[in-house]
């Protein structure tokens, strides 16, 4: 147990928290709210809930996660050069490129919400759920050593 | 409400095509295209004026690790170090570039190219590690027009025997030391007081005499080989601080400590130093050693010692001598180890302390009945002892932090030989029975008559 298994605790931490906040809003939310409540109230009540998420993904999330994976990073090493080596460095530059698509994604959803673009908006929710699943999956294909 | 149903749908379609193209996106990223490099071909047409050719240095590598140029055409190389290490690239027509640190590049002109060169890294083990190269001339008559001035591969194959064959070196059984020769003090002194220790290692390249008459270049930690014996108790601090005064990069392992190597073992360049600290958590006879590859070839340059961690209660000896074995590929007159032979396994000497037949030359006097608790380290790189005392018996045995003999044991065993395996150690103990000139050996018998043995002088 070391610092470095603190910083470690709170990227993973944080990873679970946004997948989990998706996951929560997509699989138990919507479909209750949908037999529950009317549209209108339906619709304020996923708007606040898209709102409160993407605030927190902007003000806590990135910021965290970047924080955290760059100095996980630089622990282990790792350089720009060796991103392109395969392997370790190859699986991390997929990861990134994943992370930074499904951000794109999340940012584009409250767009596409606010554009009054209702199935944009749910495609691009469901490829960010998705791509989190992704940029999971690379992360636990990390080789360890 | 269709029109929802269908936004659902679309969204949902929609979603899941997105998601599997950002799946496939980092799975290229992640794995697709570019293999790791291989063996890398590089061939350079014919044009006006010099051509220029890029290579890099990593990871014991050189890339390209072939050019190809039509005979005739002035090949220039743009070299660069991207190592975290030292590298060069000298060729054997004469050409090379000076020693490159990490990022350093260079411009090395190799001329109009008639004929096939051959091209490697001078830093010493890194040419037999796979750091080669070759540029191939092509569509000429090369070998032809090469003229007196460029070494066809012949030649260069010739230079490549010469050290090879360790330029004839080889024992001889009836030689003596010479004049300035001062035998390796294998007396192990009481841990000193204190629960800290700090040592500085410095590693220079010195000239030795390894064996009568013989002297070779060794990288010695601290001017001996082996480098000087640390002693202590379990649960001490060691604070090492290594300093890399030679001409090559060096690192150091501390088998005594547990810790991460990546820092503390890393290679150091000649100027550097670091601070290596552990606590020696357990008992034993450790070895030390250098940590920068190809350690076989460091290690059978003379980078090794022994740190000694008492077991607690550990009973007092009359004498207590500590032997580090190891073997030496000699090569020519004054050089480094012979990788040729390393390589092959086929050492010229096995010895104790550094020195062919050390202590046949300077026995070591006990006293008749006294206690002598001999350590023992087997450093290699590539050999096992078998450590025996002609006319004694062990009535006790350590090895790699465990009796596996004691005095009064009931089975009233006694032991005759402690095997180690390289980077293994352990002691004995003996009493001598009566006056008597004891030889001590390597039981491995080969490797005992070619240098590993020695003398303890029992006297009244």
């Amino acid at each position: 147990m070391t610092a470095w298994s603190l910083v470690r605790f709170v990227h993973v931490v944080g990873a679970v928290m946004w997948l989990g906040g998706q996951l929560t809003v997509s699989a138990l939310v919507l479909p209750v709210a949908r037999r529950r409540l009317d549209e209108a109230a339906r619709a304020d009540l996923m708007r606040t809930l898209g709102r409160r998420l993407g605030i927190a993904t902007v003000v806590a999330f990135v910021p965290l996660q970047v924080a955290t994976g760059v100095l996980l990073a630089a622990h282990k090493g790792v350089t720009w050069a060796s991103l392109a080596d395969p392997g370790y460095g190859r699986l991390l530059a997929g990861k990134l490129t994943a992370f930074v698509l499904v951000m794109l994604a999340a940012g584009l959803h409250g767009w596409a919400n606010g554009a009054g673009r209702p199935a944009l908006a749910r495609a691009l929710a469901v490829s960010s759920l998705l791509g989190s699943l992704v940029v999971v999956l690379l992360a636990t294909a990390l080789p360890v050593s | 409400m269709t029109r929802s149903s269908d936004v659902d749908r679309a969204g949902l379609l929609g979603g899941l095509a997105l998601g599997a193209v950002m799946l496939v996106v980092a799975l290229v990223v992640a794995f697709g295209g570019g293999a790791p490099p291989g063996p890398q071909t590089l061939a350079v047409r014919a044009g006006d004026g010099p051509r220029v050719v890029e290579v890099t240095l990593v990871g014991m590598r050189i890339t390209p690790s072939v050019v190809e140029v039509p005979s005739g055409t002035h090949l220039v190389l743009e070299v660069t170090n991207e190592d975290g290490m030292q590298h060069d690239l000298a060729f054997a027509s004469g050409p090379r570039t000076p020693m490159l640190g990490g990022g350093a590049s260079a411009t090395l002109d190799l001329g109009v190219v008639t004929t096939d060169l051959d091209g490697w890294c001078t830093v010493p083990g890194h040419r037999a590690a796979g750091m080669t190269m070759r540029v191939v001339a092509t569509g000429g008559d090369g070998p032809d027009v090469a003229g007196g001035e460029v070494p066809d591969d012949g030649a260069a194959g010739a230079h490549h025997g010469a050290a090879a064959s360790g330029g004839g070196l080889a024992l001889d059984p009836h030689a003596e030391p010479g004049p300035d020769w001062r035998p390796y003090d294998p007396h192990l002194r009481p841990a000193p007081g204190g629960t800290e220790h700090r040592v500085r290692i410095a590693v220079t390249d010195e000239v030795v005499e390894v064996a009568p008459g013989i002297r070779q270049t060794m990288w010695a930690f601290n001017g001996t080989v082996p480098g000087p014996t640390l002693r202590g108790a379990v649960g001490d601090l060691f604070t090492v601080t290594f300093v890399n005064e030679a001409s090559t990069g060096h690192g150091i392992d501390f088998h005594a400590g547990s810790l991460a190597p990546d820092e503390p073992m890393r290679t150091l360049d000649p100027g550097e130093e670091l601070t290596y600290q552990f606590v020696a958590r357990g008992s034993g006879a450790w070895l030390y050693h250098c940590s920068t590859m190809p350690m076989a070839l460091h290690v059978a340059n003379g980078m090794f010692g022994a740190v000694i961690v008492d077991p607690p209660n550990l009973p007092p000896a009359d004498t207590e001598l500590v032997l580090v074995q190891s073997e030496l590929y000699l090569a020519a007159p004054d050089g480094t180890a012979d990788e040729a032979a390393l390589v092959a396994e086929r050492p010229t000497a096995v010895v104790f302390n550094g020195y062919a037949d050390q202590y046949v030359h300077a026995p070591i006097e006990v006293r008749v009945g006294e206690r002598v608790r001999i350590w023992l380290v087997d450093a290699g790189p590539q050999r096992s002892t078998s450590f025996h005392v002609v006319g004694g018996q062990f009535d006790t045995v350590f090895k790699e932090g465990a009796y596996l003999l004691r005095p009064g044991n009931p089975e009233q065993g006694l032991a005759q030989a402690l095997d180690l395996a390289p980077g293994q150690g352990g002691f004995v103990e003996l009493v001598l029975p009566e006056p008597g000139r004891y030889p001590f050996v390597d039981h491995a018998m080969v490797d005992g008559e070619r240098g590993a043995r020695g003398l303890l002088v029992a006297v009244p």
